[in-house]
């Protein structure tokens, strides 16, 4: 990570839910750290928590009776213990969000100009007719045709990838030091999912923002991140830049994910190798290391050991939650590429 | 409306049209490239099939004011065994293909011929009889089973359609293979599909579809519902059974990666046109047509690697 503080600090965060079956440990003590103008990807899959982490940054678990320990340390100030009438100064106007659904994420009987124009007023004290202006400029700035017409459309007229570029723009609109985009991508066409992306590329180089994105597609963080962690059972098992990540990925779970992903330029195999099982529940999750079940190398000990995320020897931004040894992993990864 | 509808021909967008009634031994010639081996003892023969579904204005007068050309002029084949891949976009017509193609539409023209038989205006008894050759899994595991039913009678209920093995512990006991061979417990007979994980639920639709031993299994959308981790699962269980039962496999996708490791021949689609079918390796190493070069390059990760291999 870059020198000096970091924008972002998340610190052992733990959110957990009360329900009626018993408590869900959504996310089991994560950390991590966004530098200034970095992109960090969250990968997992349904049910590990990426998207119970990133709604808390901003408190958006809070009234769904979650229970939220450790610090969300955001310059300086702890989002966790914060109240709710100073979060709200924060939320979509220094750290804003980009939602996976932007059909239920936008309102449907108002006015997309509206939406985006409440946006604004929320945070900037300018008139009506001041906001609408930035609005326009917002939504051709997002690549949106003829915003002046279209400032005046419903969401329900514009197309899925225009609604989600309707989404950024909002998001965008009091020029946040932080933006958390949950699946920006997942619900759109492949030509319209690379439109996205590189419209998000160009306004973090531009405007000089932070990025977490959080999905669980590796193909898609790895175009954008520059550090990714990869969650499984509501923790991180593995982080490490996206190279270093790719090239060697240190943990199970991680060599998993990729092989059981077939892939367009490599070689064909017969079978792919999916990883046995399914994910496992967070009320009860398994003992020991969580993914020791579903785990081809897991040794007996496994089940009662918690592997610790730990640095490598060779490089410490790459850490990982293994309790195989380093050469032990090294030999493995290598037998199977 | 007629202007409408003949927009594109004036333009001159459509190529010179394919004459009717000849049967179609190959694709149509905008479509047809070097790199594509047609079948030669093709199993599903697909020839210039239209669907537009009209849309009306008026509520006691309706009129037709236009038509949503969802699948517009497409041919192609499908050989004994082979797996074919349909790739689009959303909207680009791939799912009204294999609609069509099950007979689960009657198509506005055009023709499908099923091992030799056209089967495009077939009725009653004989298209039931048909039915039982074609199958087909859906995308959603979870509102294609019957939440009320269970697994037992949701795998069984084909049986019971066609008045096969009739008696109760025969039934059973096939449900219960069927179970098996699709990698689930065939002690969970009596269980509910909500009691199943999405990738588990996938399974219990690959029994149904198998259950009366068809020839043509069309898969749209198989694992674009699932995990990352659950998607190899499916697609390797599909491949086996697909080698043991000899089956031909038509898999509709909008993911590249997925058609490119599962399907011999691909045909991409847009607007309702097959706009590229050519053998998979030669679409993905030499994609021809614009689209398919635009679709490829807009993978993520395609652009990462290329940096990557070039720097």
């Amino acid at each position: 990570m870059s020198m000096g503080e970091p924008l972002l600090r998340v610190e052992d965060l733990r959110v957990e839910f009360p329900t009626e079956d018993g408590v869900v440990k959504a996310v089991d003590g994560i950390s991590y750290d966004v530098g200034r103008g970095q992109t960090l990807g969250i990968v997992g899959e349904s049910g590990s928590g990426k998207t119970v982490a990133a709604l808390s940054i901003l408190g958006l678990t809070r009234a769904q009776g979650a229970r939220t320990t450790g610090r969300i340390v955001f310059e300086g100030r702890d989002l966790v213990s914060m109240g709710e009438a100073e979060l709200r100064k924060i939320r979509g106007n220094e750290i804003a969000m980009v939602f996976q659904d932007p059909l239920s994420a936008l309102h449907p009987l108002y006015r997309v100009g509206a939406q985006i124009v409440e946006a604004v007023r929320a945070h900037q004290d300018v008139s009506k007719a001041q906001a609408r202006k930035r609005t326009i400029e917002l939504l051709g700035l997002v690549g949106i045709p003829d915003p002046g017409r279209r400032v005046d459309d419903y969401p329900h007229e514009f197309s899925g990838g225009m609604r989600q570029r309707a989404m950024i723009a909002m998001a965008l609109a009091n020029e946040p030091k932080l933006l958390i985009a949950d699946e920006p991508t997942t619900a759109l066409d492949v030509t319209v999912q690379a439109q996205i992306l590189a419209l998000l590329e160009q306004l973090k180089s531009e405007l000089g923002m932070s990025i977490v994105i959080v999905t669980h597609d590796l193909g898609v963080v790895a175009e954008m991140a520059e550090e990714i962690a990869v969650m499984y059972a509501g923790r991180i098992v593995e982080t490490a830049t996206t190279e270093a990540l790719l090239d060697h990925p240190e943990h199970p779970y991680t060599w998993g994910l990729l092989r059981s992903i077939p892939t367009l330029d490599g070689p064909r195999k017969e079978l792919l190798t999916p990883i046995p099982g399914s994910p496992p529940s967070l009320i009860d999750p398994p003992s020991g290391c969580h993914f020791h079940p579903r785990c081809a190398y897991a040794q007996p000990e496994h089940a009662r050991i918690d592997p610790e995320l730990r640095p490598l020897a060779a490089d410490p931004a790459h850490r990982v939650a293994c309790l195989l040894g380093e050469a032990a992993r090294r030999r493995l990864w290598k037998e199977s590429a | 409306m007629s202007r409408r509808m003949d927009r594109r021909s004036w333009q001159g967008l459509e190529g010179p049209p394919t004459p009717r009634g000849v049967l179609c031994t190959q694709a149509t010639e905008d479509t047809a490239r070097g790199d594509e081996t047609p079948p030669a003892e093709p199993l599903v023969e697909v020839c210039d099939l239209v669907k537009h579904f009209p849309t009306t204005r008026g509520i006691v007068f309706k009129r037709e004011i236009g038509a949503v050309k969802a699948v517009d002029g497409v041919s192609f084949a499908v050989g004994r065994g082979e797996t074919l891949g349909i790739v689009g976009e959303t909207g680009c017509g791939k799912s009204t293909t294999a609609r069509l193609m099950m007979r689960l539409l009657v198509p506005t023209s055009g023709s499908v011929r099923f091992d030799g038989q056209d089967i495009t205006h077939l009725k009653g008894s004989k298209l039931k009889a048909i039915r039982r050759e074609l199958q087909m899994i859906f995308q959603d595991p979870f509102s294609s089973l019957n939440p009320r039913k269970t697994v037992g009678s949701i795998v069984g209920e084909p049986f019971a359609i066609h008045g096969l093995h009739t008696d109760r512990t025969e039934r059973r006991g096939k449900v219960r293979e069927l179970l098996d061979m699709v990698g689930l417990n065939p002690e969970h007979y009596n269980r509910y599909p909500h009691e199943f994980s999405g990738g588990q639920r996938q399974r219990i639709g690959v029994a149904r579809a198998l259950a009366l031993g068809p020839r043509l299994l069309i898969a749209d959308e198989p694992v674009s519902a699932l995990d990352v981790s659950i998607q190899a699962q499916v697609l390797n269980l599909l491949r086996e059974l697909q080698r043991e039962m000899g089956l031909t496999l038509v898999l509709i996708s909008h993911d590249l990666s997925v058609v490119r490791h599962m399907c011999d021949r691909v045909a991409v689609m847009r607007e309702g046109k097959i706009v590229e079918l050519a053998d998979n390796e030669a679409l993905y190493s030499r994609p021809s047509h614009p689209y398919t070069k635009e679709l490829l390059a807009a993978v993520p990760g395609a652009r990462r690697n290329r940096r990557t291999i070039s720097g």
